[in-house]
């Protein structure tokens, strides 16, 4: 991630990676390299939350409602996370 | 193991032996050669099977062919080539193209690598490898190209394996989960032209002389014009092999080996003269098969408010995967060997050309005992570990 990431965007799955839930955890294969990634259970209900609202900011209110947690410690880990699926070219943000 | 080598290469010469028989693709490959191959040329065969197109070449006056083949079927070619007198003109190579240097560049590569489709493994990687490597300036390459074909069909029979007995059957079980796989899934069939409920539009078009890569994708879109039900999307391909020599798998014509692959729709769709059809088609080669995705839209009479279905089906989906399979798929995933794993690291690592496999078994033996059943069956498994791995042919 160069720049840094707007709340007001919203992130995609490329139409490159494909995920299959099973038992609550998913798989991510990305057809590009071939790759597959996991995602444990937390992981997989914040990628569906995330490539499912208007925004990342819609997500962030969604998820702050269901997870015990600080709100700067969910922003922190949310922009760390984004990021670091956005490098593996996993998701894409779009303003 | 001995008898495993037996099975193996039984299995592949006879489907070897099936393609040389089928008279709609041998013969056009035959003329198609015939047509290309010039007295003094170098030939490379990839692919080679039983030897049929290197010896083809052979009568043609090729100079010298190049017949690679990772299959033990090679052996029978040998013979067979040996037999009609070619042996010193094929030189044999037990391996598979993208792994091998020739000694000079060829006049004619002929390959068929394809499975049901020509997406298949490592075909197209194949040929640009090829074609880069080991093709002389102003070389031929047979086939040319590949062009691709879909239609919308109608066929409730060949449908009812993907509902039955998943969503209906006489034991009053709820087996619904097995649908889902299966609906994932495509399947080679022969159809009938009346079977057809569109008009087949082009998918894609495999040009050998410039391909590099093996992805495709593309849309397909029609107006359905009488009240149908549409099953799934029909795929098949035409060869162009040389100018003017080619076949086709279109339903309708001469039945060939390859068939064409049928891809089901989640669920049959009844439709209506004037509803629109769009499927977004891709094939994606990963981890050394195609992972396919057909996104299938209907709406009636073409109104974009109308949507009569819209099913994501993909063979990603179509896998009985466990989870625990899934996980150690994955790129963080940090693997430890498991016992059958240390056995076979042992056994590897002792392949130093000093050991022999008796010793390398009486070794396994000794180090992970209750392994084993005996000798004999340690003696098997590095027998297939040396078959897979050991230098030299």
């Amino acid at each position: 991630m160069d720049k840094p990431l707007s709340f007001a965007s919203k992130v995609t799955a490329p139409d490159s990676v494909l995920i299959r839930e099973l038992a609550g955890e998913a798989v991510l294969l990305d057809l590009d390299s071939g790759a597959y990634f996991g995602l444990d259970d937390v992981g997989t209900h914040m990628w569906g939350v995330l490539t499912t609202s208007p925004s990342i900011e819609a997500a962030y209110t969604a998820l702050l409602e269901q997870y015990d947690v600080a709100p700067e410690v969910l922003e922190a880990d949310l922009r760390a996370w984004i990021g670091q699926l956005v490098d593996q070219g996993l998701l894409l943000v779009t303003s | 193991m001995a008898e495993a080598i037996v099975r193996t290469s039984t299995y592949s010469v006879r489907s070897y032996g099936a393609m040389i028989a089928d008279e709609h693709r041998t013969g056009p490959y035959v003329r198609a050669l015939t047509a290309t191959i010039r007295p003094g040329d170098v030939v490379l065969d990839i692919g080679a099977g039983t030897g049929m197109f290197s010896l083809v070449a052979c009568r043609l006056g090729a100079r010298r062919v190049y017949a690679i083949e990772p299959d033990n079927a090679i052996q029978v070619a040998r013979e067979i080539a040996a037999a009609n007198g070619y042996a010193d003109r094929i030189e044999f190579i037990q391996d598979i193209s993208t792994r091998i240097t020739l000694p000079e560049a060829a006049h004619v590569i002929v390959s068929d690598l394809r499975g049901v489709l020509p997406l298949f493994q490592q075909h197209i990687p194949a040929i640009a490898d090829a074609r880069h490597r080991h093709l002389a300036p102003g070389g031929v390459l047979i086939p040319r190209q590949d062009t691709l074909w879909a239609a919308l069909v109608e066929d409730p029979k060949l449908y009812r394996p993907y509902e039955e007995p998943w969503l209906h059957n006489d034991y009053a079980l709820d087996m619904r989960a097995g649908q889902s796989l299966v609906v994932n899934t495509w399947r080679k069939t022969t159809l009938k032209p009346e079977q057809l409920l569109v008009p087949p539009q082009c998918w894609a078009t495999l040009d050998y002389a410039t391909i590099e890569g093996p992805d495709v994708a593309g849309e397909l879109a029609w107006t359905v014009e009488r009240a149908c039900t549409a099953h799934g999307l029909l795929l098949w391909f035409d060869a162009e092999l040389a100018a003017g020599v080619g076949f086709s798998n279109a339903p309708g014509g001469p039945e060939l080996v390859y068939g064409q692959g049928f891809f089901p729709l989640q669920e049959p769709v009844a439709l209506a003269a004037g509803d629109t059809v769009t499927v977004s088609l891709r094939a994606d080669l990963a981890g050394g098969d195609y992972t396919w995705q057909w996104r299938t839209r209907v709406h009636a009479q073409g109104e974009a408010d109308r949507v009569k279905a819209d099913f994501r089906q993909s063979t990603f989906f179509g896998a009985p995967l466990s989870l625990a399979s899934l996980r150690k798929r994955g790129a963080g995933y940090r693997p430890v060997l498991d016992k059958a794993g240390q056995v076979d690291r042992l056994m590897l690592s002792l392949m130093d050309g000093q050991a022999t496999l008796d010793e390398i078994a009486r070794r396994a033996l000794q180090e992970f005992p209750g392994r084993f059943a005996g000798w004999s069956e340690a003696l098997t498994r590095a027998g297939e570990l040396s078959v897979q791995h050991a230098e030299g042919e």
